[in-house]
């Protein structure tokens, strides 16, 4: 393959290529932002699952809470409160608080024992501010019941979402027994504040009276059990190999984790995701490792975009394979058809040199009165050159083909190139009664191919040579006019008939009728002469004679002061 | 003058060993390119006709090596080849006119004759002779052309020694053999047909009256005569 050709397969190639990856380049760095962001959203999702996993845990805590705080409610013994703590272990300390907001439970006029002066050393807060005083009572229909009557029976239903319904009359829905006091609800919740180490945790339950009863979770408890609600830290549970989960509390100290990745020191985790109420000041940090993480968002994207590459690339190798394959084909071919050209050309030109060289030779060793002999050797020389015409004209039509043609124009003498021609067909046109009478005009020095004259005019004259036999008289004129030079050649033979004179110049078209059937010829030589006559600036015409056949060449002959500039 | 025809087909270049031969030429031949280049080395042609299609060597690497040795030789190229390209590479490599397959022996000789008048006229700066007169034709040897009065006749170079050997001898009856063996050379003695054709050829174009010729005298059983 030529340098210049590779060079520009390469660019076939590698230019749309090298545009396809800028284009794809930018693509991936957008495809990799909306993978890094639905990562992102991915490791939050699973943030918040876990979150929803301890929310529900605190729903069921919630649950138990709720009833401890009916037992509390229904039994507001000291001993029994303490017995119910010591036995609840998911609580460290209960209270009741009076509407007024005293504290009645843990007392703080009476004996305290060293879990409730904790208690209240820790809550202390609490009720100096009578915070829990001003906690939201729900907008319900509540009782009659104007004074607190915990000995009434009261019927509601226990759903975490809706507040207990107050009906004055005796409900077959729970069996309770009489002397069981029954928390109306009328508001819970949780209550956080911070002490020592962290938060701490409050349930309440308020009735209608304005009362307060709950229970401080036992914070230990809380975190352990919560911890079993999440993943055990053993390596392959996590989601990615190379990550961590990691609870931390208000202070950003870790409560738990979870993972196999040991991020650096003060690492930023990839995603925070705050707890719900009542731990919005816990949070849950997903730490993963760099190259985890571009591992997973570049996952594809790459191979994506090689493998796009490497098929369009392919495509366009295979692409500009196959074009240069056909242009190498049609330049063989088309090389081939010039060398076969070439080469026929050659093969024929060579003998009939031999042929004309050698009769000509001969025609000069033969004596004057050797008549006969000469006439034969005329004869071998008009044939040859006759031949030649027509190698010519088969070769002009083969390259007509591939635009071959040429025009040299050099100056000269129209009349006298046209004198030669005629001298040269004197001979045949004299041995088929022709006789050529030559009005010569044109003896102007002028710009013109003398190849290219000698063809058209001997293609005419060879057609009055063939169709015009006998016919008599063969005017020839010659005329010049600005640059350009006319010639006119009349013969007085059977003339073209009108319905076949549009059709004359095409290839391969010869008049048909009884007197030219049988006659010899190709059917180009109109067709051609009237091509290099374009060729030459010019044109061939037939034009209307009374008689016979009459062909107008206009060709363009500039002076030789005037040369034509290229 | 010495001219080297180097054509691969024997016909072609037989017969051109024939025009120039009869033209008055020496001649040598080579059927390659090769043999060209060695013969132009070892014998020096005052001008060389070279085909372009020959095996081994073609026609225009042989132009390129001879030009490379001598600037000056007259090359002309005879050659089957026609195209414009063809031609305008001939002479791009050196070769002084492009003669195009098949040509008539006219042109051929034309064309010869325009370029030893070429050669000629290069050596005529070293020689005194321009032209000489028999009767009214005043023949000029470097041109190969004589002019009797206001007509211009072309001559080939034989036709020029021979009107040169009847010059220098004026009033001679000079034998046939004489005749030969100045003007067609000592190892080249052609029948006398050939010399009888040839004075007859000449007198048609230097003769006011061929039938009664007035320069070239027949001497009957000798040869020919210029009586001045």
């Amino acid at each position: 393959m030529k340098p210049r050709l590779f060079i520009i397969f390469l660019l076939i190639v590698l230019m749309p290529l090298a545009l396809l990856a800028w284009m794809g380049r930018r693509m991936v760095r957008d495809e990799r932002e909306i993978v890094r962001h639905q990562f992102e959203n991915l490791l939050e999702s699973q943030l918040r699952d876990i979150d929803t996993l301890i929310m529900k845990f605190l729903q069921e805590r919630e649950r138990h809470l709720q009833d401890i705080t009916d037992r509390i409610y229904s039994d507001m013994e000291k001993s029994s409160i303490r017995a119910l703590i010591r036995k609840e272990s998911i609580i460290s300390q209960a209270f009741v608080m009076d509407p007024k907001g005293r504290l009645v439970y843990p007392d703080q006029t009476g004996a305290l024992n060293n879990n409730e002066k904790a208690f209240l050393d820790r809550s202390r807060q609490i009720w100096m501010n009578k915070e829990l005083l001003h906690l939201p009572v729900a907008e319900q229909d509540i009782s009659q019941v104007e004074e607190f009557e915990p000995q009434q029976a009261i019927s509601y239903s226990r759903n975490d979402e809706q507040i207990a319904q107050v009906q004055n009359k005796p409900v077959q829905q729970v069996s309770i027994p009489q002397n069981m006091n029954i928390l109306i609800s009328q508001g819970r919740g949780w209550y956080l504040w911070y002490w020592g180490r962290g938060i701490h945790l409050l349930y309440w339950q308020k009735d209608a009276y304005g009362s307060v009863i709950g229970a401080e979770l036992d914070r230990v408890r809380l975190i352990s059990d919560i911890i079993g609600e999440l993943p055990d830290t053993s390596p392959g549970k996590s989601s990615f190999a190379e990550s961590l989960i990691t609870l931390t509390d208000s202070k950003g100290s870790v409560i738990y984790q979870w993972g196999a990745y040991e991020p650096p020191e003060n690492a930023t985790p990839k995603v925070s995701y705050p707890l719900s109420h009542p731990l919005q000041s816990w949070k849950l940090n997903y730490h993963i490792s760099h190259g985890e993480m571009e591992a997973v968002i570049n996952r594809g994207l790459w191979f994506n975009l090689f493998s796009g590459l490497a098929a369009v690339g392919l495509a366009l190798v295979g692409l500009a394979f196959y074009f240069y394959r056909e242009s190498s084909r049609e330049i063989r071919q088309a090389t081939q058809r010039v060398n076969f050209v070439n080469q026929v050309s050659h093969e024929l030109k060579t003998p009939l040199t031999n042929i004309r060289m050698y009769a000509e030779l001969l025609e000069n060793e033969l004596d004057e009165e050797q008549g006969r002999g000469r006439n034969h050797l005329d004869v071998i020389v008009t044939e040859s050159q006759r031949l030649s015409r027509l190698i010519a004209n088969v070769l002009t039509f083969a390259r007509k083909k591939k635009s071959q043609l040429t025009i040299r124009k050099t100056p000269g003498v129209i009349d006298d190139t046209m004198q030669m021609i005629i001298d040269g067909f004197q001979p045949t046109l004299k041995a088929k009664g022709i006789t050529i009478c030559f009005d010569g005009n044109a003896a102007g020095s002028v710009l013109f191919d003398p190849d290219i004259l000698a063809q058209i005019v001997g293609n005419l004259i060879n057609n009055v040579e063939k169709y015009a036999t006998g016919s008599g008289e063969l005017k020839i004129a010659t005329g010049q006019e600005g640059g350009s030079t006319k010639i006119t050649i009349a013969d007085q033979g059977p003339g073209i008939p009108e319905g076949q004179q549009g059709k004359i110049f095409q290839p391969f078209y010869r008049l048909s009728n009884k007197l030219t059937d049988g006659i010899a010829g190709t059917g180009i030589g109109l067709t051609i002469s009237r091509e290099l006559a374009k060729k030459h600036g010019g044109d061939l015409r037939l034009i209307h004679a009374d008689k016979g056949a009459c062909f107008q060449l206009v060709l363009d002959t500039p002076t030789s002061e005037n040369k034509p500039g290229g | 003058m010495k001219v080297l025809v180097a054509e691969d087909d024997d016909n072609i270049r037989n017969g051109l060993l024939q025009i120039l031969e009869d033209e008055g030429y020496q001649t040598l031949s080579a059927a390659d390119g090769r043999e060209a280049i060695a013969l132009f080395g070892s014998e020096n042609p005052d001008f060389i006709c070279l085909d372009i299609m020959m095996p081994g060597m073609d026609g225009y690497e042989v132009c390129k090596q001879i030009r490379a040795q001598n600037q000056l030789v007259p090359i002309i190229f005879i050659s089957a080849k026609s195209e414009e390209i063809d031609r305008v590479l001939g002479l791009e490599f050196g070769a002084d006119d492009y003669i195009v397959k098949p040509f008539g022996v006219k042109e051929v000789i034309a064309r010869i004759r325009a370029v030893t008048r070429r050669c000629l006229g290069q050596r005529q700066d070293q020689e005194e002779n321009i032209s000489f007169k028999l009767q009214n034709l005043e023949v000029f040897p470097a041109e190969l052309r004589a002019n009797r009065g206001d007509t211009v006749i072309d001559l080939s170079l034989r036709e020029v020694k021979i009107l040169d050997l009847f010059y220098r001898n004026k009033g001679v009856a000079l034998d046939r053999s004489v005749i030969f063996t100045q003007c067609w050379g000592v190892s080249h003695i052609p029948n006398s047909r050939t010399l009888d054709q040839q004075i007859s050829q000449l007198r048609k174009r230097i003769e006011a009256d061929p039938k009664n010729p007035d320069i070239i005298q027949t001497v009957h059983g000798v040869g020919y005569r210029f009586d001045g």
